[in-house]
């Protein structure tokens, strides 16, 4: 075989390869269209608050905190303004080291409290249960650290109601985040598990810990995050939901069903893609067993989070993702092409192993080999030229569809001058970030599989959008 | 790929390229052109709103000396204000704000709006019309209330109720029997708006008949109806069934001492749901004689029974805390002294 003719095949697979991801994410995103038309539909007719009936299911809502001595006062005072006819807060201190179950015990008025419950998914020590004596609905769990995932089975074993809302302690909510987000739940009784859209915090106003004012970021990187969480969410996820196949919820806001969680075993501790580990484990558990659920998504903006501003952050985040990611498919392949799988084995599961999982390295792959290529003269510059030209212009196209379904529902960037830098943004993405992204997604996929624990990381939080309290 | 075959690829990429890159700019403004004609309809609504809300709420005190007529193409603003304005009142001010949106015609609009394509202005219609009380709206809103998309039939079998819960109930009862899409939430909602005087005999006499499922259903619902109406359906349903679905359902709602003895039947149920509210049960109404009954569930299999008797013993007014620290501290069982204390505690916080 010819370097001509590798050459050629690499080309036809990259072309079969671009063309199936490009008609993947078309057929998501116009699916995603037909569902936020009718949504939209639903909440134009809204009128005046709710009326609560009493047999709306009432919430724990837990939030995971690792020294958050900073930021754990406030969130918590926004978590306690939610409007839901009955919920509860479950704060689950993460054996911070730093002072947050001090300013929990101060500002909340905490007392030991002998709370009596079944360990029903094993954590690490619980050192002690506080209640609160100004907000009976407000409860803490001190524990031994374990990480993310056990915080949050150490909530899941104190909670008292039929679901459980996962935040992180940072997230910042809506007023109606619950009411919104219970929907799937009161529509179809079969739901075990709904998200809903997760907005980037930069650059807007927080106060109260809710945001008064939406606007986009000065930050470039996080200008690039704005519109990747378009794409992910108005796209992405809300396409899969009507074929029960989306394989992720955001850890940083979803609802589920505690039972059939504990039933599944609770969350993973040894993965770092925990929240997307249990929904697909959700999947598996519940379709190899033949039983009718629904895992929802609803497209409200009904969280905002910050995202990393600076390189090294976004590098351990992206690094993280592609493990959890590969971990989670690993951890339930099982799934994969089994005969009671539907949706779930059959289109989303090798979809997502395909594009998203092995996607980095066909995409890296795919540069190199296209320059090598050029610069051994096996591929003249026009064809260079036209490869890269057509790559851009799909990314630019999935990107802008996306901002017209993101302008025909929530308009959350009402001015002019924002569609103006989103677009900027949309085109500017293409040349590096994307390609950086792919790098460490591909770094990702490299650790993973040469194993070894993966690692949190830290994150430089700014939270400059914070008003003062 | 060699050759003219190669360049025409090439070729056909370009194109494809440009293709895609003029429709991202199309896209690009089609974007503004819909932020355009959306700020330009919400600048109309912020007109019409800032021009009428004043009206509206003036007309809940008084009618205005001037009604003007509701502009057609403005239907959807000012009836969605209307329903707005409607969540909010009680009593005399609803009658009057009924009164100045028939002066203004807005009674007229709903009714157009209602046959109108749009799912958004058919809920805002249906919305509108029954806060109206309007009879004409009736065949159209019934037809609406067994159509197939569930947030609309459900605001239509809302109106139905507000305008004449008595002629409507027997005609959404199979609906609410038969309809899964239906949130349980929200039909109780409904009903609980309707009043017990209109609901608490045909949803007594419903649940009676229904198959388990659906009965334990609308056993829920009883919670908003007359107390010993429910109450007689329950004991009716409680003599003859073993759904444990169903027993759960009536026991929750279960709260006269009459009925203790029903109540405690099921205090050693097979299923610990039943038993749970079993224990709740007593805990409302319980006497001293039931006492012994409690703790003898504080060692039941099921963490949550166990749980809610000692919750139902902290709950009985006859029970000194000093009792119940004698209680607790009788128990062999480690686990009943743990939840005791939790249910102790929560009667005396710190």
């Amino acid at each position: 075989m010819t370097l001509s003719h590798l050459v050629l095949a690499f080309q036809w697979f990259y072309l079969l390869y671009f063309i199936g991801i490009n008609v993947g994410y078309m057929a998501l995103t116009f699916i995603a269209m037909f569902r936020m038309g009718r949504c939209m539909e639903r909440r134009q007719s809204e009128s005046g608050p709710p009326v609560y009936s009493g047999l709306e299911p009432p919430i724990s809502v837990l939030a995971p905190a690792y020294n958050e001595e900073a930021t754990i006062a406030a969130s918590v005072r926004s978590f306690l303004q939610l409007n839901y006819s009955e919920y509860e807060i479950i704060v689950v201190n993460d054996g911070s080291k730093d002072g947050t179950l001090d300013v929990l015990i101060r500002e909340f008025a905490l007392y030991p409290f002998p709370e009596a419950y079944p360990h029903r998914v094993p954590t690490q020590r619980v050192r002690g249960t506080y209640r609160s004596a100004a907000h009976p609905n407000l409860r803490v769990v001190d524990k031994e650290n374990g990480g993310k995932a056990d915080a949050l089975n150490a909530g899941i074993n104190a909670s008292q109601y039929p679901l459980f809302c996962a935040v992180d302690a940072d997230s910042i909510l809506r007023r109606d985040s619950l009411e919104r987000i219970v929907e799937p739940f009161l529509e179809d009784p079969n739901t075990v598990a709904a998200g809903g859209t997760i907005r980037v915090a930069n650059g807007c106003q927080v106060a109260g810990g809710f945001l008064v004012k939406a606007d986009l970021p000065r930050n470039w990187l996080a200008l690039f995050q704005v519109v990747e969480y378009l794409r992910a969410f108005l796209s992405g996820r809300l396409g899969w939901t009507p074929l029960n196949a989306l394989l992720v919820i955001s850890g940083a806001f979803g609802l589920f069903r505690k039972e059939t969680v504990v039933e599944a075993g609770g969350y993973r501790t040894d993965t770092v893609g925990e929240d997307m580990e249990l929904v697909v484990r959700l999947h598996r558990h519940l379709r190899l067993a033949g039983r009718r659920y629904r895992i929802a998504f609803v497209p409200d903006p009904v969280c905002w989070t910050e995202a990393p501003e600076d390189m090294k952050t976004l590098r351990n985040q992206r690094i993280r993702w592609q493990r959890g990611l590969a971990e989670s498919l690993m951890l339930n392949r099982k799934l994969l092409f089994h005969p009671r799988s539907g949706a779930v084995g059959w289109l989303a599961f090798p979809f997502t192993a395909f594009f998203e999982w092995l996607g980095p390295f066909v995409e890296v792959s795919g540069y190199l080999v296209m320059i090598l290529a050029f610069f051994m003269r096996a591929v003249s510059p026009e064809a260079l030229g036209a490869f890269l030209f057509v790559a851009l212009g799909f990314g630019l196209l999935l990107s802008m569809i996306s901002l017209l379904v993101e302008e025909v529902s929530f308009r959350i960037y009402p001015r002019a001058d924002h569609i103006l830098r989103l677009f900027a943004a949309v085109v500017a993405e293409n040349f590096g970030y994307r390609q950086l992204n792919s790098l460490w997604r591909l770094i990702g996929l490299i650790r993973w599989a040469r194993g070894g624990k993966a690692k949190w990381g830290e994150m430089k939080r700014t939270a400059s959008w914070r008003v003062p309290d | 790929m060699g050759g003219a075959a190669s360049e025409g690829v090439v070729i056909a990429a370009y194109q494809t390229g440009l293709g895609v890159v003029a429709i991202s700019l199309l896209l690009l403004a089609e974007v503004f052109v819909l932020r355009a004609i959306l700020a330009a309809r919400e600048e109309r609504r912020r007109r019409v709103l800032d021009e009428w809300r004043p009206l509206f709420v003036q007309a809940m005190v008084e009618m205005p000396d001037r009604v003007p007529a509701a502009p057609r193409h403005d239907a959807a603003t000012l009836l969605g204000l209307f329903n707005h304005y409607h969540q909010t009142l009680r009593g005399d001010a609803t009658e009057s704000l009924n009164r100045f949106g028939r002066a203004a015609g807005l009674d007229e609009a709903a009714l157009a709006l209602l046959r109108h394509k749009s799912l958004s202005g058919r809920m805002i219609a249906a919305a509108a019309l029954g806060h109206f009380g309007e009879r004409r709206a009736w065949d159209d809103l019934l037809r609406l209330a067994q159509g197939s998309y569930p947030a609309l039939s459900l605001a239509a079998a809302r109106s139905l109720m507000q305008i004449d819960a008595g002629d409507a109930l027997p005609a959404l009862l199979p609906l609410i029997m038969a309809r899964g899409d239906w949130p349980a939430a929200r039909v109780a909602v409904i009903l609980t708006q309707a009043g017990p005087d209109a609901i608490s005999q045909p949803l007594a006499d419903a649940a009676i008949q229904a198959p388990p499922a659906v009965a334990a259903r609308l056993v829920r619902y009883l919670a908003a109806a007359h107390y010993d109406v429910a109450a007689r359906a329950l004991r009716q349903i409680l003599a003859t069934t073993e759904d444990e679905q169903l027993i759960a359902s009536c026991l929750r709602i279960l709260n006269d001492p009459r009925d203790l003895e029903m109540a405690r039947r099921y205090l050693h149920h097979s299923s610990w749901h039943v038993r749970l509210q079993a224990a709740s049960a007593l805990g409302r109404m319980g006497a001293p004689a039931d006492t012994e009954g409690l703790v003898g569930l504080l060692s039941d299999p099921e963490w949550w029974v166990r749980l809610r008797a000692a919750q139902a013993l902290a709950g009985l007014p006859f029970l000194s805390t000093g009792e119940l620290r004698s209680l607790q501290a009788s128990q062999p069982d480690e686990n009943a002294r743990a939840v005791l204390e939790h249910a102790i505690m929560e009667r005396r916080p710190a």
